[in-house]
């Protein structure tokens, strides 16, 4: 059982590689907690810009009329790999987590099962 | 206060209860010399600032701080803790009632809740902040006014999530504020009842097609149910589902309330089980029971300068420029 302090704080440790992480409500583009960042990373910046992405994602497969859920987003820039990880549970729906990661350091898969982990976590 | 009441600008949102009824004796001590727009977070600072304890009780809701620090925020708005536990099926009514009635000052409702397992802190802990934030926006909004601080007061949910700086709630209502703005810039659907318009009169609806929470509202929307009041039942964010019908207006999904019959506003809907009452020696709890229907309201705070039209060639050239320029 976590709180959402310490669910933060395990993405940062338990996760190789994580530049910051960030709780986000996506009805608001609000960010619940963040944790890491840094003056080129702002966390809250980055909250409110990709909800977009996944308001964009959700209207897109209504459109194609897919009726499955988003497990994950993945953005692979040139430096860094961020991730947006929707939560499941049912408190948890309208939340996102999102993670950047240094691409030099992270093992992206390892990464995914430990968000994964931490996200259930969260809400057993 | 009597007089200044009747001067007292229209609330932003229409059909928020213009205020919470003061309760007995006690002193208006935050009243003195703030007046004018921003009033709420103006007294709000001033209590922060000087690491302040207690409630403050506005027209709109009512903030509880600790430390000069926020903890619990609640207006009869914005759908509570204990609707919104109910709404993502963590709790019966009748599980929520029982905590209330039986958990102790000490712990509170959301301790209890954690104590006998029925919710993880973690769940406990979103839902709560999700609520603060919710009912922040509502409490904080430009015309919303102080009525009276009480030193000491708190919640009775009991500490639930950790401290939020004034600062940054007052911050998010700001920013919650330009998103409603740049979403859709009148605020003639916010009060209103929500009116879905029919497949056949949506035009280019394939291109601009609602998320899964705007289709949420469209199907709650009965042509009678305020956006408030879509929230109560969904036991969603009163702010998101307030968003979420602007978007729908600027898509030409809902119909425009025509301004010439300003609707009567109902009162925000009421939660299933009676309003969580406060710790002693608190007073009765900030979320009254019935609140009173506000009058057809007058439009308040900064205003574009055209209003949308009633007539639909008018209201579609309108529409179009807020499309073109969210996509600017």
């Amino acid at each position: 059982m976590a709180n959402t302090e310490t669910a933060l704080k395990d993405v940062m440790t338990s996760i190789e590689g994580v530049l910051g992480v960030a709780l986000v409500d996506y009805g608001s583009g609000m960010a619940l907690g963040t944790l890491g960042g840094s003056k080129d990373l702002d966390l809250t910046v980055a909250a409110a810009g990709n909800t977009d992405v996944v308001r964009a994602k959700m209207r897109t497969m209504e459109m194609l009329n897919l009726k499955e859920h988003i497990e994950d987003i993945l953005i692979t820039l040139n430096t860094q790999i961020h991730m947006i990880r929707l939560l499941t549970g049912r408190s948890g729906k309208g939340l996102f987590l999102y993670v950047a990661l240094d691409k030099d350091r992270a093992n992206l898969a390892m990464a995914r099962h430990q968000l994964r982990r931490i996200e259930a976590d969260l809400e057993v | 206060m009597t007089g200044a009441e009747a001067a007292r600008p229209a609330l932003a949102v229409r059909g928020l209860p213009r205020r919470i009824p003061a309760r007995g004796g006690a002193q208006a001590q935050v009243r003195a010399g703030v007046v004018g727009a921003y009033a709420f977070t103006a007294a709000l600072a001033r209590l922060a600032e000087a690491r302040a304890s207690g409630a403050l009780y506005g027209s709109a809701g009512a903030v509880y701080l600790r430390d000069g620090a926020i903890v619990h925020a609640e207006s009869p708005c914005a759908p509570d803790l204990g609707v919104r536990l109910m709404a993502c099926g963590l709790l019966s009514p009748d599980q929520w009632r029982e905590a209330v009635t039986t958990a102790s000052a000490e712990r509170g409702v959301g301790g209890h809740l954690v104590d006998t397992g029925r919710v993880a802190r973690g769940e406990l802990e979103l839902c709560h902040l999700l609520a603060l934030f919710d009912a922040a926006y509502f409490t904080l909004l430009p015309d919303s006014e102080p009525d009276r601080f009480q030193p000491g007061a708190t919640s009775r949910l009991g500490p639930i999530s950790r401290a939020v700086p004034a600062q940054r709630v007052a911050r998010e209502a700001q920013r919650r504020r330009a998103q409603l703005e740049r979403a859709w810039p009148w605020d003639d659907t916010d009060a209103g009842p929500v009116v879905p318009r029919s497949e056949g009169e949506v035009r280019g609806g394939r291109a601009r097609a609602p998320t899964p929470g705007q289709l949420a509202v469209l199907a709650a929307a009965d042509g009678s149910r305020t956006p408030v009041q879509i929230a109560w039942h969904l036991g969603r964010s009163a702010f998101a589902t307030l968003l979420d019908v602007r978007r729908l207006a600027a898509t030409g999904r809902i119909s425009m309330p025509v301004r010439a019959q300003a609707p009567a506003v109902p009162a925000p809907a009421r939660p299933v089980v009676p309003p969580v009452p406060p710790a002693p020696p608190a007073p009765p709890a900030p979320v009254v029971p019935p609140v009173p229907v506000p009058p057809p309201p007058a439009h308040g705070g900064p205003q574009p300068a055209v209003p949308p039209s009633s007539d639909p060639s008018v209201a579609l050239l309108l529409r179009l420029r807020a499309a073109l320029e969210a996509h600017l």
